[in-house]
């Protein structure tokens, strides 16, 4: 590995962290709404003075007196020592506390789903590579077709509807004693699989399908190498061909594909989340913008990015290990 | 009878597509005595590695339908076997050298795993075994630093280290064919040298008999014992090396030869070349393939295809005028 290459990269991760940070600070601030409007108690017969005097007492137990510039001065200060802030939520928690109790419900659906696109796909792609041309790839092509036109959500309104509504199979709503009685037994590990049903079908539809086109193109395009031909010249057989020859450099491609999936995992399933009212980070941050809660709306924001943004650095540095060619920043 | 390395008989290879059906071998006739090293040439398009891979059962099919009356190896049929048993032989009695090293060598993979692949393949032999006899082989084609290059990834190497590892690769089983399908064209003429050098060396040394497909016509007589002359899916003209250098009959051999430099060319003087191009494969002309750039042909080149003759001094021709003239 090229010390300097790693070097750089972690700088220039650094530096879009930075820009991040800075965008997930004002974007909020943009909002006409005073944010603490809805703590002020009323007027009253106070005067405006002792009123105004209220609202800056106010404001300051919440964090947002002074200019905004010497907020931020503070919120970085803050974000250096590791705290995001406390929440505007009744009993103030820390806002990394409640990201922490979301977090593995968000990781559940998310990671489930990524594996289950990953391995089917990647399977149904060599399948209709293998098929080329056949109904099967034609099945696949079509299938692309509509679930990239088609999105996630609206699948999931579908399944919602039909599973959860009409047929009555899987529950359209996340049990809200799913997450206060949760304890690592069998039953309650199999009640989170039945609620978890209809979200991560939702989203596996389009995900494996996406895999699978992706897998079959570079399936294909790895089997008119010359290497390949080069492989059954020696006499190697077909198996040993696919595994060992082709899909070795065909599926390099797909770790990049996973690499960005795995950047978008605890953001990637916000409305989802929603649609179902699963107890996840997307629904947290849903709640945060419609309550204003600035701090946990920028620690949200902040959280997912500096995810994003590890997995694209271990993704990148991850490819050299696969891909010879990849000698991180070039040697030569 | 079974003096042949390799026997191909009357070798049809069609693609069909949409427009049309490119024939693009036309009842191939080929042969090699064990040992010996037979040239194909041509233009680029005019079947020389379809007819190679069809003979090795590489072809993709569909789209390629191949048929043939007999392909042989050493007097044993191989047309028409199973993937399976074809597989066996492939590497380990017949084994191929393709052009473009770079691309003909799997990226991911060190030269040296692509070496022991063969052997694994074709001979139980233990993993440390297989390393030695590849590093063995690769000091054997003069790749430098064996031990090294064995663990190196193809981009690691040079053009003509890469070659080099695909020659190793292709002697591993010491077959007894090896069908090189334009070992050089893709490295420059010093380096060329030194492989064709190699290649012939290796050849002498296991008695391989040799298929050199090639365009090249000072490869062809540097290396080559007898030589086949293809056009357009058909063999024209096929000879021993030197009198079809000295004289060649073939309207279009004769082409070829005119068209290259010779050292006692004056400064200035314009090469000949052959007019046009190869006809479309889907749309061959009527009567001999070359008439229409050909500056002897005669009305009757134009009705019908000549016939493959042997000559009495044992030389083939595919020629009305010629065939008239020998007579």
């Amino acid at each position: 590995m090229n010390k300097f290459y790693v070097l750089k990269r972690i700088l220039y991760t650094l530096f879009i962290f930075a820009v991040v940070v800075t965008l997930c600070f004002l974007i909020p601030r943009l909002g006409v709404e005073d944010p603490c409007s809805r703590y002020y108690p009323a007027q009253g017969n106070m005067t405006d003075e002792q009123f105004e005097y209220i609202k800056e007492l106010t404001r300051q137990q919440y964090g947002l007196d002074g200019s905004v510039w010497s907020q931020f001065i503070r919120y970085i200060g803050e974000l250096f020592s590791g705290n995001l802030g406390t929440s505007y939520q009744s009993g103030n928690p820390k806002v990394l506390d409640l990201i922490a109790d979301r977090l593995p419900w968000t990781l559940t659906l998310s990671i489930t789903n990524l594996l289950i696109s990953l391995v089917i796909g990647v399977i149904i792609g060599t399948y209709c590579a293998s098929k080329r041309g056949r109904w099967q790839d034609k099945t696949l092509l079509n299938a692309s077709t509509i679930t990239t036109a088609v999105p996630a959500f609206f699948i999931a309104l579908l399944l919602s509807f039909y599973f959860g509504f009409q047929w009555e199979i899987f529950p359209a709503y996340t049990d809200q004693n799913l997450v206060s009685s949760f304890g690592w037994n069998w039953e309650s590990i199999s009640a989170v699989a039945y609620n978890a049903a209809l979200p991560v079908i939702s989203m596996v539809i389009g995900g494996i399908i996406s895999y699978a086109q992706s897998t079959r193109d570079s399936v294909i395009a790895v089997s008119n190498e010359n290497f390949i031909i080069t492989a059954r010249a020696k006499g190697v057989s077909n198996s040993a061909v696919l595994y060992k020859h082709t899909l070795r450099n065909a599926l390099l491609p797909i770790v990049t594909n996973v690499g960005m999936s795995i950047s978008g995992l605890i953001g990637g399933s916000v409305v989802i989340e929603q649609i179902f009212n699963w107890n996840g980070i997307g629904t947290l941050f849903l709640e945060a913008n419609n309550t204003n809660d600035y701090p946990l709306m920028m620690g949200i924001m902040i959280f997912t990015s500096a995810f994003a943004l590890v997995a694209n650095l271990v993704t990148d540095l991850c490819y050299s290990l696969l891909d010879p060619r990849v000698s991180l920043g070039g040697r030569r | 009878m079974n003096d042949y390395a390799l026997e191909i008989k009357n070798l049809k290879v069609i693609f069909p597509n949409e427009a049309g059906i490119v024939r693009a071998v036309e009842g191939v006739n080929l042969n090699l005595q064990k040992g010996e090293c037979v040239a194909l040439v041509g233009e680029s398009g005019c079947g020389k590695s379809v007819t190679s891979l069809a003979s090795m059962n590489l072809l993709t099919s569909p789209p390629a339908i191949v048929r043939a009356e007999d392909i042989r190896l050493c007097g044993e049929s191989i047309l028409g076997l199973p993937d399976k048993k074809m597989q066996a032989i492939r590497g380990k009695r017949i084994s191929m050298i393709f052009q473009d090293a770079l691309s003909s060598l799997n990226p991911v993979m060190t030269v040296g795993k692509q070496i022991d692949e063969i052997f694994k393949r074709h001979s139980k032999i233990k993993r440390s075994e297989a390393r030695r006899k590849s590093i063995e082989l690769l000091k054997l084609v003069g790749v430098p630093d064996a031990e090294t290059r064995y663990k190196a990834f193809p981009h690691e190497l040079s053009g003509g280290m890469r070659q080099r590892v695909l020659i190793a690769m292709a002697f591993a089983c010491e077959p007894e064919v090896i069908i090189a399908d334009e070992p050089t064209t893709a490295l420059d003429v010093t380096i060329q040298a030194q492989v064709l050098e190699v290649l012939k060396n290796m050849c002498r040394m296991k008695s391989t008999a040799l298929l050199l497909i090639t365009h090249d016509l000072s490869v062809v007589a540097n290396m080559a014992d007898r030589v086949y002359v293809m056009y357009s899916g058909k063999i024209v003209e096929a000879a021993e090396t030197y009198p079809l250098f000295t004289n060649p009959l073939h309207p279009y051999t004769k082409g070829l030869m005119a068209s290259v430099a010779g050292i006692d060319d004056e400064a200035g003087s314009t090469f000949v070349q052959i007019p046009d191009t190869l006809p479309n494969p889907m749309r061959k002309p009527q009567g001999c393939y070359f008439n229409p750039r050909c500056k002897y042909a005669t009305e009757k080149c134009k009705e019908a295809m000549p016939p493959l003759k042997t000559l009495d001094n044992g030389r083939q021709i595919r020629c009305w005028l010629c065939a008239e003239n020998s007579n």
